[in-house]
């Protein structure tokens, strides 16, 4: 829960009469503040009431300080509440950024992403228990290097320095929640396990898209580089609490280089039809080193910063492996690279840019 | 099952119906009576304007205001039901079999504040405890979260504003 700001402030006048006698020009500021509106009377009135009982609930609590002072500590990386029952369990499991091992291998096989992932994932990456007993999985970027996660079915997540995600995917549906911070969504389709994306107050369902979120104080800004986003309002954090993301009502339909700006409590407050793509994407990074990749893999690092992706449509081309530094806001360079190989055609129209393979030459 | 109430006691229910209405009524009335009395507070700190410079303590004279408006408010409601106020007291005591009902609400009130502290996030949760149970200074709370005090209070002020958020149908 985000706490309202006129509760906060009567809290700090509160705790400031408790503290020391004030100035008398504090004291005309708090009085000032009380005749603004009979609310502040109300929420003064309400930690003063709240404040007789803090101790009782504060002694009834079972952790001992030790305890308290350890898990507090332990947070930085992972700032949400995730269980709380802390009488019972000691402080959520923390492990090393997951590492290609035993569950990596389908991956790994997959997409021959993580090994490179893993190189560069700093962070923290810990278990939840979840309430249908699919454990959450949260990942965080540390606060000074950003972080890319591979998940199982092949849809990768690029997140912003300091930011963290929580994944829960099921047998009937993938839950991911933004808990805070910057990321960009690259999605696999998979119509018999939806996918949502929780924000806050918002849930963000998509149909194999690419498509950034960017969360801070003043709201929310979902930006659709491609594909298509439902923005639904939501009831509640299921990552917080044991339930399951419920939707709302639709908020806004969001196509290719669409974004729509939410406040903190879920109201639109604008749709931009032609969104400032670059804007919204400057926090990922301006090249990257490749080593050993396929260029099908390459084309979609590139298509994280466009409205007009990169199709390899020849199966053969897309497996072949390529190293390089590659500067991604330039995807023409690449275009032009990917041109000069042999028998490949480059087509281009409004939606994408489609490499084939050009019929042999007679 | 039980097989039939004894007469007497559904009797006793006839005859005491009206009261017992009344008496959930007031008890409904109650969250209208706080929202009123806010208003009424707000609207007399309103009337002050003209002498602020005398207002050495706002904090004071608001609870000032408060306490005479509750008094205000008890003798009119006395008076109003003056003519069964001994059966009422009685029902009130059928109803609540501990001595004091104040003390009831108390502990519920206890008990939910105990559950919306638990659900703190770390750093939040650690500085309420370890200031309201623990009772130490925002420089020694400080030391153990390494944090610094500023942020110790920030936190305390969070944890606050959280739970009287929560505690607000509790009031």
């Amino acid at each position: 829960m985000r706490e309202s700001p006129i509760a906060a402030a009567a809290a700090a006048w509160y705790l400031a009469q408790r503290e020391a006698p004030l100035a008398p020009v504090q004291q005309a500021e708090f009085l000032a503040w009380l005749r603004q509106s009979p609310t502040h009377v109300a929420e003064y009135l309400g930690i003063a009431h709240l404040h007789q009982d803090l101790q009782a609930a504060a002694h009834s609590q079972p952790a001992s300080s030790e305890q308290l002072c350890a898990h507090a500590r332990h947070s930085g990386a992972v700032v949400v509440p995730l269980r709380p029952e802390f009488g019972r369990a000691a402080p959520p499991r923390s492990q090393a950024a997951p590492v290609p091992g035993k569950r990596g291998r389908n991956r790994r096989r997959a997409f021959g992403l993580a090994a490179i992932l893993a190189l560069s994932a700093i962070g923290v990456a810990t278990q939840l228990a979840a309430p249908d007993t699919v454990a959450a999985t949260v990942y965080a970027a540390a606060a000074d290097a950003g972080r890319e996660v591979a998940l199982a079915d092949g849809s990768v997540v690029r997140l912003d320095r300091g930011s963290a995600i929580a994944v829960r995917y099921g047998a009937q549906r993938r839950d991911i929640a933004l808990l805070r911070g910057k990321a960009l969504f690259d999605l696999g389709h998979d119509p018999a396990r939806p996918l949502r994306v929780s924000v806050g107050t918002l849930v963000l369902r998509d149909i194999g898209t690419v498509f950034g979120v960017d969360q801070h104080a003043g709201g929310t800004r979902v930006t659709v580089l491609q594909g298509r986003v439902h923005v639904l309002r939501g009831a509640h954090p299921w990552w917080r609490r044991s339930a399951l993301p419920s939707e709302g009502a639709q908020l806004a339909d969001l196509g290719g280089g669409q974004q729509a700006r939410l406040d903190p409590q879920g109201q639109l407050l604008g749709l931009d039809a032609h969104a400032d793509i670059a804007g919204a994407t400057a926090w990922l990074p301006e090249q990257v080193g490749v080593h050993d990749r396929s260029v099908g893999e390459v084309a979609r690092l590139f298509n994280a910063y466009t409205t007009q992706p990169l199709r390899i449509a020849d199966p053969a081309l897309a497996a072949r492996r390529i190293s390089g530094v590659f500067h991604l806001r330039d995807p023409e360079a690449f275009v032009a690279y990917l041109g000069s190989l042999p028998n490949v055609q480059v087509h281009r129209d409004a939606q994408a840019v489609t490499i084939r393979s050009a019929p042999a030459a007679m | 099952m039980r097989p039939e109430p004894l007469p007497a006691l559904s009797r006793l229910f006839l005859q005491w119906r009206p009261s017992l209405s009344r008496y959930f009524l007031r008890r409904r009335a109650a969250a209208w009576d706080a929202e009123d009395l806010v208003q009424e507070v707000w609207l007399r700190l309103q009337r002050s304007e003209a002498h602020a410079p005398e207002i050495a303590n706002p904090e004071a004279y608001l609870f000032t205001i408060a306490a005479n408006l509750m008094r205000e408010h008890a003798l009119l409601n006395q008076r109003s039901t003056q003519r069964d106020t001994c059966l009422d007291e009685v029902l009130e005591r059928l109803a609540v079999p501990c001595d004091a009902d104040a003390q009831v609400h108390r502990e519920q009130r206890r008990r939910r504040l105990a559950e919306l502290m638990a659900r703190l996030p770390p750093k939040c949760r650690a500085a309420m405890v370890l200031r309201y149970r623990d009772e130490l200074g925002y420089q020694d709370i400080a030391e153990r979260l390494q944090i610094s005090s500023h942020m110790v209070k920030k936190y305390i002020i969070k944890g606050l504003a959280v739970c009287r958020q929560g505690m607000a149908r509790y009031a």
